[in-house]
């Protein structure tokens, strides 16, 4: 056995026998996954929907057809309620928002104002929401619009009943009157033409734009629960669990006098560092597969392609390698070297993604988020599982996780060998 | 078999180490004597290319150099701390040095299961170093010094923080070594371990050597002499010259030649009642070079 494995194997023996030591690198990730997986609910369906309470005062048929229009909205879950439960479920923070159709809101006419008043009431924490709520209510309201004005019939007689108020209306200057009165006559004519069964939402002038939602590349490019977030999460926790532990066994090594048998025995400083940096990589590897394994095992989380994620593995391992040799340099101490490793592995994950998805931080943090190799490693491994990347698209992330293992490890090792 | 020669190692404006020189020759067992700060570990460092002179050189027999692989492989070092890994049993932490040796298989099983004996541990070859005492690991941390069978033993204050049983075990078998033809060097601030082991004994001081010799020419040459001490009969006659103070009838003197005074003070009509002698010891010798006690010091 050459030296190195020899360094290798007393290492990763050493490892298997510290308890606490296994508890951070396996252990705790595992907890985490489990812990926010079953937090954020384990299905993809309903995910991310905002809830939301209707209060239905109109009871019409229009207010109804609003009511089941805002349903079909996938970002919605839309449940009827009183008012005042309605009130006291967003006051509560368990319903994001709640919804009062006033009454009085179906007889409004579609041409001649009396426009559809709504009360909405959003939780004060959820005020980001807001817009876009109002923004779906909009859409609601104007497709229900659109689908008036499909039956030229309904449409005809809610035109005449506009121009029968607007010749009532005495505040209105004869110019004006007369304009409306030749463009509802004219409407009347051009509804009069339509065909009597109906045209179709798409057939009218006045239908807005169709919007057609389709698939970002691929089918199925989309995590199917919660468990395929936060396990590329739980394994790159394990490897910064580990990163810390190997970066204060080298500390140790050199404040125990281990570090001083090693140098005396004949072996060069690149033995003795490829022996760590191979003890931590097969630890780190190992670590990986086996939270990977009982994923898959356990919780369904697929696999789209081996050969990239042993690509994907092979360079998060690599990249946190040469972290890991460059850490052991950052004091001359255990309490030094452990804290300028957790606080790198807290802002690293923190940024990365580690913590919290990077889908759910603002835009600035998410560019920020490039500068962590975290961000890096589990894109390249969601990219392996889930996102289906193929070559060209895996070699960005791995590109840069070698990069960061290269530089780091030169660093590290130049600084050991001073 | 080792030759120093002005190694200089300075850490800022301190100088550690001030031009030690010094020949370790073959089978020696070579003392380096001083108190904690002399410069006794950092000499030894330096004289297995741990770290770099900043002045001075240290050669081998055939002109080695303590960076060179090969010559790595024929020095065996105990360091002062414990270097061992207590998460290994005793018989792991073996196997893994000899491994750094290139020992393999059945040589590498035979040197483990020589150097438990010699440490004194094979009942205990399977437990964890972590679960040993202080100087069940002390005999280890010699052991793993010794299981490439090296040609030079260097021992860094082997019994620091040992029970009794433990250093006696440890000095036997260094003698067992000593015996066997082994040449060690041996660093330590207790004198009596350099009096009891050490074929020569170099006294160093403030990172400089003070003396260097065999014991007993140290203390021909630094030593100051016999202690005599006794009481006398009869007060002297007022007048007499004495060899040495007088408190009341006792009389304390130094000589190179207790017989011949004790012989000319009876010629003079002193007699004892009583009598002492106390030979001079390393302690006289340390005392008589710096002005200070080693034990003070340590």
């Amino acid at each position: 056995m050459s030296p190195a494995l020899a360094i290798a194997r007393k290492d990763l023996l050493c490892l298997l026998r510290d308890k606490q030591g296994l508890f951070w690198a396996l252990a705790f990730p595992l907890v985490m996954a489990l812990f926010f997986g079953a937090m954020f609910g384990s299905s993809g369906e309903g995910r991310g929907a905002l809830q939301l309470l209707v209060v239905d005062e109109d009871a019409t048929p229009r207010s109804r057809d609003l009511v089941e229009r805002l349903g079909r909205t996938s970002a919605l879950q839309v449940r009827a309620a009183t008012a005042d439960e309605a009130r006291d479920s967003v006051r509560r923070g368990k319903a994001t928002a709640a919804l009062r159709i006033v009454k009085g809101f179906g007889e409004a006419n579609l041409f001649a104002g009396g426009a559809p008043s709504f009360a909405l009431l959003v939780d004060p924490a959820r005020q980001a929401e807001a817009g876009m709520l109002e923004g779906l209510l909009t859409q609601a309201v104007f497709e229900g619009m659109a689908a008036r004005m499909a039956d030229p019939a309904a449409a005809r007689a809610e035109a005449r009943s506009a121009a029968e108020r607007l010749t009532a209306d005495q505040g209105m200057n004869g110019v004006q009157r007369a304009m409306f009165q030749a463009f509802f006559a004219a409407l009347d004519r051009f509804l009069a033409d339509l065909p009597q069964s109906g045209v179709g939402d798409g057939g009218m002038p006045f239908a807005g734009p169709r919007i057609a939602r389709e698939a970002l590349a691929r089918d199925g490019q989309r995590p199917r629960s919660t468990w395929e977030i936060t396990f590329p999460q739980a394994m790159l926790w394990g490897v910064l669990g580990l990163l810390i532990t190997f970066a204060v066994s080298m500390v140790r090594e050199r404040e125990e006098g281990t570090l001083l048998r090693l140098r005396i025995a004949p072996l060069r400083m690149s033995q003795i560092l490829a022996g760590k940096g191979l003890a931590y990589a097969v630890g780190a590897g190992a670590v990986v597969l086996l939270i990977l394994g009982l994923a898959v095992a356990l919780f369904g989380l697929r696999v789209a392609s081996v050969p990239m994620l042993a690509a994907a593995l092979a360079c998060t391992v690599a990249a946190f390698t040469g972290l890991m040799l460059l850490f052991s340099t950052m004091g001359r101490t255990v309490p030094a070297v452990s804290g300028a490793a957790s606080a790198f592995m807290v802002i690293a994950s923190m940024l990365g993604g580690g913590m919290i998805p990077l889908f759910l931080m603002p835009a600035w943090m998410q560019a920020l988020g490039s500068v962590s190799p975290v961000k890096w490693a589990i894109l390249a491994l969601e990219g392996a599982l889930w996102r289906e990347f193929d070559l060209a698209e895996m070699a960005a992330p791995c590109a840069v996780l070698l990069a960061i293992g290269l530089l780091s490890g030169i660093a590290g090792v130049r600084l050991l060998r001073r | 078999m080792l030759e120093a020669s002005g190694l200089v190692k300075r850490y800022g404006s301190r100088t550690a180490v001030d031009g030690v020189s010094f020949t370790v020759r073959r089978g020696d067992t070579l003392g380096l004597l001083g108190p904690n700060g002399a410069g006794k570990t950092t000499t030894l460092q330096m004289l297995v290319g741990a770290i770099a002179p900043d002045a001075g050189t240290v050669r081998f027999a055939d002109g080695g150099d303590p960076g060179d692989p090969e010559v790595r492989r024929r020095i065996g070092v105990a360091p002062q701390t414990l270097a061992l890994y207590p998460e290994l049993s005793a018989a792991e932490n073996l196997a893994f040095f000899a491994s750094l040796y290139g020992l393999h298989g059945a040589r590498r099983r035979e040197r483990v299961a020589w150097c438990l004996d010699f440490a004194g541990l094979s009942e205990r070859q399977r437990d964890r170093v972590a679960t040993f005492s202080g100087g069940m690991q002390r005999r280890l941390n010699l052991a793993c010094a010794l299981v490439h069978e090296p040609e030079l033993l260097l021992l860094d204050e082997p019994t620091v923080g040992v029970d009794p049983q433990s250093r006696n075990h440890i000095f036997a078998r260094i003698l067992g070594l000593r015996g066997a033809g082994l040449t060690v060097l041996y660093t330590t601030h207790y004198m009596e371990e350099a009096e009891r082991l050490c074929t020569r004994i170099a006294i160093l001081d403030h990172g400089r050597i003070l003396a260097f010799d065999g014991l007993d020419a140290l203390l021909r040459a630094h030593g100051g002499g016999v202690v005599v001490e006794g009481e006398l009969e009869a007060a002297p006659a007022p007048g007499t010259r004495l060899p040495g103070e007088l408190d009341g009838l006792t009389l304390r003197m130094r000589s190179d030649d207790p017989p011949r005074t004790l012989r000319e003070l009876a010629g003079s009509g002193l007699h004892f009642r009583t009598l002492r002698m106390e030979r001079p010891d390393l302690e006289s010798v340390f005392l008589h070079l710096t002005g200070r006690h080693l034990r003070d010091d340590a």
